[in-house]
């Protein structure tokens, strides 16, 4: 699949068919070849008096003329008076300065047809005659089987089959005995991707040509025209002569010339391939080489006719702009059910208190349409697992790097070369793409691609594209000769993320984080809304105590008012009134209680820094009076740290506690000792040498209500105390909890802040 | 008593049986002043607006509750704070609520005192006496120059 390359070289030995090899073919002058192919005729002509100033060896015969005759000639004389008077018209009217152009049909003698084409170059007019089949054009066939082809390329519904059509029908069109389409990798190499041929060829489909091959001048010059063809790869070049143009004084350019004698390199390529002829049509997509379909013959040449190389042109088009949107059929299936399982996912998201479930729990998740073996979903430093991955360590520390790689969307098929710890993955995650899905920490999702176990066949040695060869004292690089099927394993690498598969995931990105900004908008506003039923909560406890308070208050009074007023109440139905109105007064102790515990709950908290050593004075004057009556030594081990906290709740915390203390003690020498264990956070304790407290009512004792003694005993109480205790110390953020041997004291400890995790 | 024995006590109270047990123990010290009964906040606004013009007489004192059906005890501070007749009268927020937020407007409204209800009868009945002794016997009431209708 060698081509000629073009390039304008003003080196001082100029490279041309003469000393060409592959060392220097890419610098070959091939547009000076001052040669054309023997399937045409050339004339160079002077304008305006068309005047032969050179014709190609082949044209005498042609024209039954010497050389020496020839090259006096003029138009008229060898294209007769009304050809030529066509030809003027057209070259009035027609510019001519690019590609040939096709001006006119030409007949010799009745018996050899000729296509006419023309281009002006360095101020002469070259026309190429090119000899043309039967005169039974079968144009009409062309056209309705074009029509055919289109129609069928149309209704295929992927590209591999819309590409192993399109061979097929090239193949039908030209009679080639190969079809092949070719498509160009980033790297420079190609694949056979579809292949039509002739039964018995060995085929070609699969293969993988080197860069070398075709050498990017080459690819450079099919993007610029849709045909090539060359009709006999062994063909004897027919001279231009003189070689030297009269009017230029020059080599003659033959760069547009469509039948210019081609590079040897070219031919020999092709040769040492088995190929006789080829047809070259240009595959672009979005204006891009995108590849070719190469048609080659292997057991005769063949010349295409002028009409079915332009029906192969339109043809080229068609199949360009079919190939776009079947491929972008295929892509768009895929996105679709994309789009549909994100729309779903979601909606789990949107159900599930943590998005993660969303993603990992419900089909279809994250994984379900992907075509990838694995999935992760990091957040926090917490790793959840789909399908085929590495170890959740692994990926930990994989999205880790990412996050300093990408801001958003990554992607890449060989993760090892990039980040060499996956060299231990390889299995599972030779490519990787993800989405993050914070700026400021390593939160993302995973999609992981197994190593390809890929093997690439080259038609031949991609190692050794060129043969070496010694010319007495030169050396001479030409077409290597063995196309000889080469494997190659390929590691490393997974399928290639395409640039849907990562706007996909783009999308699914903007997705989450719109459910996750909306999560975090609903909980600001269910803060508002707790906020708001906090603060009507406070208002109910004391309208609900004023509420329950004031019946009580009448029975109470009116109770009084009977035992005041009635002289003749015998003693027993005294007693009884004084029993309702000590009732009422618990009942009143135990809504007080309530509307206290309930404000703990609701009020606002303001931690501020406070000296302990302050609150537990004030705490031990406040309660002096019953400690010195009950007996009481009160032990401070040593002065207290500072502690940021609620004042007012942690003077109500060490009074209750202090006051618990002093009344559950049978003892007649009492004390209470208060103080603190350096742990963290800082652990405050009240000890004392009481009744102590069974551990079975460990929890008994901080429920609302719930006494563990007859109420007349250790100076009553509502049975809240501990309660609100725990409240207050909740609202903290710590805990209270005690120790206690019955009958021998027991040591309440309480700490003010959370409990340090461990690292 | 510095009291005059024309001027009423107001109390304004939802709760029948509360205000009577109030007049009960009232009577029980001696007090002899006529005691009106606002029960609801449209009672007690017509009497704000409409007994100003000397038909009524000025009262010693007002006991007023704060949890009322229809109004706040509180806006009928503020309202008999406006009421030119009344501005200078003694008003006792006396409620079962002790909602901090309630005794600090108060205040700021111009209550005279904050007491809370007892459920207990005796400390009712206490509470009821002190109120008796300080307003009504220690307390000096202020002249109203003006709109004077001591006699």
């Amino acid at each position: 699949m060698n081509q000629e390359t073009k390039a304008a070289d003003s080196d001082e030995n100029p490279v041309t068919a003469e000393n060409v090899d592959l060392s220097n073919c890419d610098r070959e002058l091939i547009q000076y070849s001052g040669a054309i192919q023997p399937h045409a005729v050339l004339l160079v002509l002077n304008e305006p008096d068309l005047r032969v100033l050179q014709a190609s060896t082949n044209a005498a015969a042609v024209f039954s003329l010497s050389m020496e005759n020839l090259l006096t000639s003029n138009a008229e004389a060898l294209l007769g008076a009304q050809n030529t008077e066509q030809l003027r018209k057209r070259l009035g009217s027609t510019k001519l300065d690019g590609s040939p152009v096709h001006l006119l049909r030409f007949d010799v003698g009745g018996k050899q047809r000729f296509h006419v084409f023309g281009h002006r170059i360095d101020g002469v007019l070259i026309l190429e005659l090119e000899m043309a089949g039967d005169a039974a054009a079968d144009t009409l066939d062309i056209y309705s089987e074009l029509r055919m082809a289109i129609g069928r390329l149309q209704s295929t519904a992927s590209l591999d089959e819309f590409m192993n059509l399109a061979v097929d029908q090239v193949r039908e069109f030209t009679g080639f005995d190969r079809v092949m389409a070719y498509r160009f990798l980033e790297d420079g190499s190609g694949d056979v991707t579809a292949e039509s041929l002739k039964p018995g060829l060995e085929p070609y489909l699969g293969l993988r040509y080197p860069a070398s091959d075709i050498p990017l001048p080459a690819r450079r010059m099919y993007s610029l025209s849709w045909v090539r063809h060359l009709p006999d790869v062994a063909y004897e070049p027919i001279p231009i002569v003189p070689a030297t143009n009269p009017v230029t004084k020059g080599p003659l350019d033959l760069s547009y010339a469509f039948t210019r004698s081609v590079s040897v390199m070219y031919t020999e390529y092709l040769k040492n391939m088995g190929t006789q002829a080829t047809l070259v049509i240009t595959l672009l997509k979005k204006g891009e080489l995108w590849g070719l379909i190469s048609c080659m013959n292997h057991e005769r040449p063949v010349h295409v006719q002028y009409e079915t190389r332009m029906a192969c042109e339109f043809l080229g088009h068609m199949i360009s702009l079919l190939m776009d949107s079947k491929e972008e059929i295929g892509n768009y299936r895929y996105k679709l059910k994309l789009a549909a399982a994100w729309d779903q996912v979601s909606e789990h998201m949107a159900r599930e208190k943590d998005f993660r479930d969303g993603l990992t729990k419900h089909e279809p998740t994250i994984l379900t349409n992907m075509d990838a073996g694995g999935a992760a979903v990091v957040a926090k430093g917490d790793v959840r697992l789909l399908g085929t991955t590495p170890t959740a360590e692994q990926v930990l520390r994989l999205a880790e790097w990412i996050a300093t790689q990408s801001e958003t969307v990554f992607s890449t098929e060989r993760l090892a070369a990039l980040y060499p710890p996956a060299d231990a993955f390889q299995g599972s995650a030779a490519g990787v793409m993800a989405i993050r899905l914070a700026r400021n920490n390593a939160d993302m999702i995973l999609w992981f691609r197994p190593e390809l176990p890929q093997t690439v066949s080259w038609a031949g040695n991609p190692e050794k594209p060129v043969e070496v060869s010694f010319e007495g004292d030169s050396i001479r690089l030409a077409p290597r000769r063995s196309f000889e099927l080469w494997k190659q394993s390929v590691s490393g690498r997974s399928a290639a993320w395409e640039s849907w598969e990562l706007e996909a995931v783009g999308d699914l990105r903007r997705k989450i984080v719109e459910v996750v900004l909306q999560r975090a908008e609903e909980v600001s506003l269910l803060n508002r809304q707790l906020e708001q039923s906090n603060l009507e909560l406070d208002s109910f406890a004391y309208i609900a105590a004023h509420d329950l308070k004031e019946p009580l208050r009448g029975i109470n009074s009116f109770s009084g008012l009977i035992r005041a007023d009635s002289s003749q109440l015998d003693a027993k139905s005294n007693k009884h009134l004084e029993t309702i109105q000590t009732l009422t007064k618990r009942m009143d102790a135990l809504i007080d209680s309530l509307l206290a515990y309930s404000k703990v709950g609701s009020m606002e908290l303001q931690m501020v820094p406070v000296d302990l050593n302050t609150i537990v004075e004030h705490v031990v004057r406040t309660v002096k009076a019953r400690l010195d009556e009950s007996n009481v030594t009160l032990r401070l081990a040593r002065p207290f740290p500072m502690a940021s906290c609620n004042a007012q709740l942690v003077e109500e915390v060490f009074q209750n506690l202090l006051t618990n203390a002093a009344k559950y003690n049978d003892k007649p020498e009492r004390w209470i000792e208060i103080g603190y264990q350096e742990q963290n956070p800082i652990t405050y304790f009240v000890r004392d040498n009481g009744i102590g407290i069974d551990p079975q009512h460990a929890e008994q004792v901080f429920q609302i209500f719930r006494r563990l003694h007859p109420r007349h005993e250790f100076g009553g109480g509502s049975g809240a105390g501990l309660t609100i205790t725990r409240r207050m110390i909740q609202r903290h953020g710590g805990r209270i909890w005690f120790e206690s041997t019955p009958g021998e004291g027991s040591t309440f400890y309480f700490t003010l802040g959370p409990e340090k995790r461990e690292a | 008593m510095t009291a005059d024995i024309t001027q009423p006590i107001v109390i304004i109270d939802d709760s029948f049986e509360d205000v009577e047990i109030t007049t009960h123990l009232l009577k029980g010290l001696g007090v002899g002043q006529p005691i009106v009964h606002l029960p609801d906040g449209v009672a007690a606004r017509s009497y704000i607006q409409n007994s100003g013009n000397g038909e009524g007489a000025r009262p010693a004192l007002v006991l007023l509750d704060l949890n009322l059906p229809l109004v706040h005890g509180y806006d009928l501070l503020l309202e008999i704070r406006r009421a030119e007749w009344l501005r200078l009268v003694p008003v006792l927020i006396l409620s079962t609520s002790n909602n901090p937020r309630d005794i600090e407007r108060c205040y700021a409204g111009g209550a005279n005192s904050f007491l809370t209800k007892p459920v207990d009868f005796e400390r009712q009945r206490r509470l009821v006496a002190v109120i008796c002794e300080y307003w009504l016997e220690h307390a000096a009431a202020p002249l109203f120059a003006k709109h004077g209708n001591r006699s």
